[in-house]
């Protein structure tokens, strides 16, 4: 006997420990009530969580026998319900109510004990353990009858409370690590809208490049998931290169800004002075992002955009390897959307005329990987 | 008295059958329109419990028909939120009450205390 007690305290410890690490509040509640049903040998577990919209506890787990499960989001117990009213007046003083007994009900007394005892009757209960954060009730969990009949102990009793507080813990960090998440993602949001208008103030100086930065990052973004989907890329977050692949391609010619729009849009061929002040824009472009906090890659996209494999571009003349991969990218989309758009100074190449030319240049200005990657997504249509 | 608890989601319908039968009372259940009308026709039912939103026939329609055939037929509505319901609407449509989930487990009893087993 005293060996099984043992076992279960062990596993279910095990089981605390474990619940922490989850950051979804489903999985970490179904395992939480799975262990609880199987160690303490009882016919069902239901947990009841507090429901902000609702402002009441909604059914949220359920294990055990079928017929005693309730399906998620069936049932709900409001919050002025004189259960959940009993444990938080238990809960401000000293000696505190870790659970109640259905066989101790009765001590309770006056009118507030029959309310009590119906919520027990009809999610058919021996035991209810609240689960509080602070001063405020997370969680009512409801157990069962245990399979052998018998009461439960003072012992697993102690221990239900212990991990009650434990889940209590665990779900409030699954909440935060879910609200940050949330906050991440606005940011994610906001950040990209701010990326957004800045590419398009490019656009407004500079009018033949017109939907041109669109379509580049468009490009940049299918040959990179091509790259993911034949999986050539290692040893880098994927995710991290398409956030840091897309601002780049966003913001590739930002630097225009600083250009003249006498050189900009000037008709016709340009002189080799003017030819080199309009080289200068991956540099300002790089310079404009260099106060921006966490901008490292998508300014070396910008910086490098124009650099050849073969080393024969600006702004550093880099070669091969040594240009950054997300510049190697935006260079073939760049080439490509520049090469298919009609200037001012010279007619749009065709489609085909395009790919070939892309293909000629593959180990000469392209890195040849991204070129047979390039082909590939022209083939499949997908640019 | 038998009744039938129709409702797509087979764990309610499992979960209500078994509380029901805890409350001593007949309990079958159905999960689709379809269903409903042919367990309707086989185990003719005193009252049935019913979710309004079905894959197959609108819970109302299902009502409708099985009125036709048993105008004594006495209905309890629990349906979602989505297609919430006023008391009066309830009414109109031949049942006799309504809750909307989630639901408070004692007040479905004392509802079924009520119209079910007169106590």
């Amino acid at each position: 006997m005293q060996n099984t007690q043992l076992d279960y305290r062990k596993e279910l410890e095990k089981a605390a420990k474990r619940i922490i690490l989850i950051h979804k509040v489903d999985t970490l509640v179904k395992l939480l009530l799975r262990s609880i049903v199987r160690f303490l040998n009882i016919e069902h577990a239901n947990l009841l969580l507090y429901d902000q919209g609702r402002n009441a506890y909604v059914a949220h787990t359920s294990k055990g026998k079928a017929g005693l499960k309730i399906p998620k989001g069936f049932t709900k117990i409001s919050k002025e319900n004189q259960l959940i009213s009993y444990f938080t007046k238990m809960h401000s003083q000293i000696i505190k109510a870790d659970y109640l007994l259905f066989s101790h009900i009765g001590n309770i007394g006056g009118q507030l004990q029959n309310e009590i005892r119906d919520q027990f009757v009809v999610y058919n209960a021996m035991a209810c353990i609240p689960g509080f954060f602070r001063e405020k009730l997370i969680f009512a969990l409801f157990l069962g009858k245990k399979k052998d009949g018998h009461d439960f102990t003072d012992e697993e009793l102690g221990f239900l409370s212990v991990l009650s507080s434990d889940a209590v813990m665990a779900i409030q960090n699954a909440n935060l690590f879910q609200d940050l998440n949330e906050q991440l993602l606005k940011n994610k949001e906001l950040f990209l809208q701010t990326v957004f208008a800045l590419s398009s103030a490019i656009e407004a100086k500079d009018p033949y490049t017109q939907g041109h930065t669109e379509r580049v990052t468009h490009y940049a973004l299918a040959v990179a998931l091509e790259l993911k989907e034949t999986g050539r890329i290692y040893g880098i977050d994927h995710e991290r290169l398409f956030d840091n692949l897309r601002t780049a391609a966003l913001l590739h010619d930002i630097g225009k800004i600083g250009i003249a729009e006498s050189i900009l849009n000037k008709e016709g061929a340009l002189t080799e002075d003017e030819r080199k002040e309009m080289q200068r824009h991956s540099d300002i472009g790089a310079k404009i992002l260099s106060g921006v906090n966490g901008f490292y890659e998508p300014i070396l996209g910008v910086k490098y955009h124009h650099e050849k494999y073969d080393g024969t571009g600006y702004p550093d003349a880099l070669k091969g390897q040594n240009i950054p991969f997300i510049a190697r990218i935006i260079s073939i989309a760049d080439t490509f959307d520049a090469i298919t758009s009609t200037r001012s100074y010279r007619k749009a190449l065709s489609r085909q005329e395009a790919v070939e030319l892309i293909s000629e240049q593959s180990g000469k200005q392209f890195d040849p990987v991204i070129v047979e990657v390039f082909l590939n997504v022209c083939k499949k249509g997908k640019i | 008295m038998k009744i039938l608890v129709i409702d797509d989601e087979v764990e309610v319908g499992v979960f209500l059958c078994d509380f029901l039968k805890r409350l001593g009372l007949e309990a079958e259940k159905a999960t689709c329109g379809a269903e409903a009308l042919k367990m309707f026709a086989l185990v003719n039912p005193d009252w049935v419990f019913l979710d309004l939103k079905m894959p197959d026939i609108d819970g109302l329609e299902v009502l409708r028909k099985m009125k036709e055939i048993n105008s004594g037929i006495q209905a309890l509505i629990i349906t979602g939120r989505d297609d919430e319901l006023s008391e009066n609407e309830a009414h109109s449509l031949g049942a006799r009450d309504y809750l909307i989930k989630p639901i408070d487990l004692d007040e479905l009893r004392t509802k079924i205390k009520k119209y079910i087993l007169n106590t």
